[in-house]
C-alpha cells in the first residue's frame, strides 16, 4: 500500500513538473494560433493532465502491492552495485564508440559479461566475443552498406 | 480473362520465381527473428538486389521477406521476450510466459499455425476484396482516421493487465515521448532542449528495442549470481489439432481484423495484433490466463499480425497508396521497374497482377514449410544459456539501433529507453500500452489537428460522417463494456 502511494506521488510530481516547467520551457508556440486546440502545447498539456490525474488516483486509492514487486523493490539496495556496474558498461560503450568504434568495445562487452556471469570455457568465450561483432560489422559494412563506426580502425575503409 | 491467367502463369512459373519466394520467406524469418533487425530493414536491404531481376521476381522476393519477417518476429518474442518486429510485441504477452512455463514448443507451433492461416485468409481477401475494401478506406478523411485511432487506443485497456491506471500512465508516457520533435503544423520545437538529433522525433526501433529487449537484460545482470542461470528452453510438446480447434475462433477473428486494419493505410500489424488480442481476451472463457501464458493469446496476436500481410497490398495495388513502411519500400520497387501501382496497373498489366497473386498464395505454403524448419533451427538460440545469449542480444541491439539511421544518438535513445523500461518492469507498469500509444499518438494528433484546420477550429467536424459516428459509438461501447466487466470480475481499476 505504502509503495503504491509513493508511486502515485512520484507520478503526480512528474506530471506537475511537466505541466509547470517542461511544457512552458520546452515547447515553442507561435503567437497567432487561431484555435486553442491547434496550439503545439495543447496535446502535451492534455496528456500531462491525464497523467497527473492518474497519479492523484493512485495516491488517493493505492492498490495493494503484490509480494513479488515488494521483494524486487526491497532487493534494489543490495543490487545497486551490480546495477550501477552494468549501466556503466552500457553507457560506457556509447561514450567510447567515437574513439574505438563499435567492434572493439562490443568484443570487450561480450567477453566481460560472459566472464562476469561465470562462463569459463575459454574457446567459447573467445570465439563468440570475436565472431559476433565481426560478422555483424562485415554484414552491415558489405551487405547493407551501413558505415559502422570503426574509430581508430577507420583506416580499414581505405 | 483466361488468356490473362495463362499469360500470368507463364510469367510466374519459372524455377527462379518459385525458388525466390522460398528464399525471401527464409531470409524474412531469420531477419524477423533477430532482435534489432526489422522486416522493413530486411526488405530495404534486399531492394538493391532486385534491380537486376525481372519485376515479378524482384517484387516476390520482397514480399517473401515481408511475410517471413512477420512470422520470424514471433520466434524471439516467444523465446527471449525480444520481439523481432513491432507487431510481435503483442505475442510476447503470452508467448514468453508460456516459455517460462516450459511450453515454448506449443507457443511456437501455435504462432506458426495462426500465422499461416491468417496469411492465407489475407491473401484470399487481397484477391477477392481489393476493390471493395480499398474503396472503403479511400473514403476516410482526417476526422474518420481520428475516430478510428481513438477507438484503437481503447485496446490499451486490454493490454494493461490487472492494473488499468498503471496502463493509462504507461500510455500517457508513450504519447508524451511521441510528441518530441518538430510540431507537425507550425514546425516549432517540442521538447528539443537544444538537441537537434530530436528534431525528427524519437526513432521507433530504438524505443522498441529499449523498451522490450533491454529491461530484461538489465534485470538479469542486476540479480544475484544464484538467480541467473535460467536458460530458456524450447521445451514441452507441440500444439495439437485440439489446441488449434480451441483457438480457431480467435484465429479467424484475428485474421479478419488483420484484413480490415491492413487494408486501411497507416494502421499496420501492431495495432491489428493488439486489437485481435484484446478481442480474444474479452471473449475468452480463460480471461484471467491472458498475459500469464494463454495459448489463445499467442494465436490471436499472430493471426492479427499476419492478417495484415496480404491486405496491406490492397491499397498499394488498387490505389497506389502504401499501407505501411514495408509496402512503401515495395512501392519503390515497383517504380524502379517502371511500374506504377494503381487502377491503371489492373488495366495495363493484369497478367503481372495475377502473377503476383499466384506468388503471394505460394508464399503462404512456403511460410508453413519454412516455419517448421526455422522453429527447429532458429529456436536453438533459446538453448544457449542466458549468460551467453544476453551479451550477444545486447550487441545485436546496439548494432541494430545504430543501423536504423547510421546515428549513434539512436543507441543512446535505446539505452535510455532501456532504463525507463527497467523502472517500468520493477514497478509493474505494463510496457505494451506505452508502445501502442507511441505508435498511434502521432497519428491521433496529426488527424485531430488536420480535422480542426479543415473546419477552421470547429470540433463538429469530428462527427461529420456516419463513419465517424460508427467509431465514436464503438469507442463508447468499448469503454462502457470495459468498466462494466472490471466491476463484474471485481478487478480494481487502480
Amino acid at each position: 500500500m505504502r509503495e503504491s502511494r509513493f508511486l502515485g506521488v512520484a507520478v503526480v510530481a512528474t506530471g506537475a513538473l511537466t505541466l509547470a516547467v517542461l511544457i512552458p520551457t520546452g515547447i515553442v508556440s507561435p503567437s497567432d494560433v487561431p484555435a486553442l486546440a491547434l496550439a503545439p502545447e495543447f496535446w502535451p498539456f492534455v496528456i500531462a493532465s491525464v497523467f497527473t490525474l492518474m497519479g492523484i488516483f493512485m495516491t488517493i486509492a493505492p492498490g495493494a502491492t503484490d509480494q513479488e514487486t515488494l521483494t524486487e523493490l526491497r532487493l534494489i539496495p543490495k543490487r545497486i552495485v551490480r546495477l550501477t556496474g552494468f549501466l556503466a558498461v552500457l553507457f560506457g560503450y556509447y561514450f567510447v564508440v567515437p574513439y574505438l568504434g563499435m567492434v572493439v568495445p562490443a568484443i570487450a562487452v561480450i567477453f566481460g559479461l560472459c566472464w562476469f556471469t561465470g562462463e569459463r570455457r575459454w574457446m567459447l568465450l573467445v570465439l563468440i566475443s570475436l565472431l559476433v561483432p565481426i560478422v555483424l560489422t562485415l554484414f552491415f559494412l558489405f551487405v547493407a552498406n551501413i558505415p559502422i563506426p570503426l574509430g581508430i580502425f577507420e583506416f580499414i575503409y581505405g | 480473362m483466361f488468356e490473362q491467367i495463362a499469360e500470368a502463369a507463364s510469367l510466374f512459373f519459372t524455377l527462379q520465381n518459385v525458388l525466390i519466394i522460398l528464399l525471401g520467406v527464409l531470409i524474412g524469418a531469420v531477419v524477423g527473428a533477430i532482435p534489432g533487425m526489422t522486416t522493413p530493414m530486411g526488405v530495404a536491404l534486399a531492394l538493391p538486389f532486385t534491380f537486376t531481376l525481372e519485376p515479378v521476381t524482384g517484387i516476390l522476393l520482397l514480399l517473401g521477406i515481408y511475410k517471413g519477417g512477420l512470422y520470424g518476429g514471433s520466434i524471439t518474442a516467444i523465446l527471449i521476450k525480444a520481439p523481432g518486429t513491432p507487431a510481435a510485441s503483442c505475442t510476447v504477452l503470452d508467448g514468453y510466459p508460456l516459455t517460462q512455463k516450459g511450453e515454448a514448443r506449443k507457443a511456437l507451433d501455435m504462432a506458426l499455425y495462426a500465422s499461416c492461416f491468417a496469411d492465407f485468409i489475407s491473401n484470399i481477401s487481397l484477391i477477392l476484396l481489393a476493390g471493395v475494401l480499398a474503396g472503403f478506406a479511400l473514403k476516410f478523411g482526417p476526422p474518420e482516421f481520428f475516430t478510428l485511432i481513438l477507438f484503437s487506443l481503447t485496446i490499451i485497456a486490454g493490454v494493461s493487465g490487472d492494473n488499468l491506471i498503471k496502463g493509462i500512465v504507461s500510455a500517457c508516457l508513450g504519447l508524451m515521448f511521441a510528441v518530441i520533435g518538430l510540431d507537425m503544423v507550425y514546425g516549432t520545437n517540442r521538447f528539443l532542449f537544444g538537441n537537434w538529433n530530436l528534431m525528427g522525433g524519437l526513432a521507433f526501433i530504438p524505443v522498441l528495442i529499449g523498451l522490450f529487449a533491454l529491461p530484461e537484460i538489465i534485470h538479469f545482470y542486476a540479480r544475484k549470481a544464484s538467480e541467473q542461470f535460467k536458460p530458456a528452453k524450447m521445451s514441452g510438446i507441440g500444439a495439437t489439432f485440439a489446441d488449434f480447434k480451441r483457438c480457431f475462433k480467435s484465429i479467424l477473428r484475428g485474421s479478419l481484423i488483420g484484413v480490415v486494419l491492413g487494408a486501411i493505410p497507416g494502421i499496420g500489424g501492431a495495432p491489428s495484433a493488439f486489437l485481435s488480442y484484446s478481442e480474444a481476451r474479452r471473449t475468452s472463457k480463460n480471461q484471467e490466463n491472458f498475459g500469464k501464458g494463454e495459448l489463445e493469446g499467442v494465436a490471436a496476436a499472430e493471426a492479427g499480425n499476419n492478417g495484415v500481410a496480404g491486405a496491406t497490398m490492397i491499397p498499394l495495388l488498387a490505389l497506389g497508396v502504401p499501407g505501411d513502411v514495408i509496402t512503401a519500400v515495395i512501392l519503390g520497387a515497383f517504380m524502379i521497374h517502371g511500374l506504377r501501382p494503381g487502377p491503371l496497373l489492373f488495366v495495363e498489366n493484369l497478367p503481372l497482377i495475377y502473377a503476383l497473386f499466384i506468388g503471394i498464395m505460394l508464399s503462404s505454403a512456403y511460410l508453413f514449410i519454412v516455419g517448421k524448419f526455422t522453429i527447429r533451427s532458429i529456436s536453438r538460440i533459446s538453448e544457449v544459456p542466458n549468460t551467453i545469449l544476453y551479451p550477444i542480444v545486447l550487441v545485436f541491439c546496439l548494432f541494430g539501433s545504430f543501423a536504423i539511421n547510421n546515428n549513434l544518438f539512436d543507441v543512446l535513445v535505446m539505452l535510455l529507453m532501456g532504463c525507463v523500461g527497467y523502472l517500468m518492469l520493477l514497478f509493474k507498469f505494463p510496457a505494451p500500452p506505452f508502445l501502442i500509444a507511441f505508435i498511434l499518438g502521432p497519428l491521433l494528433e496529426d488527424n485531430f489537428r488536420q480535422s480542426l484546420i479543415l473546419s477552421d477550429g470547429s470540433l463538429a467536424i469530428l462527427i461529420r460522417s456516419p463513419i465517424c459516428w460508427f467509431f465514436w459509438v464503438l469507442t463508447i461501447l468499448s469503454v462502457v463494456f470495459l468498466v462494466k466487466s472490471r466491476f463484474k470480475r471485481n478487478i480494481p481499476l487502480g
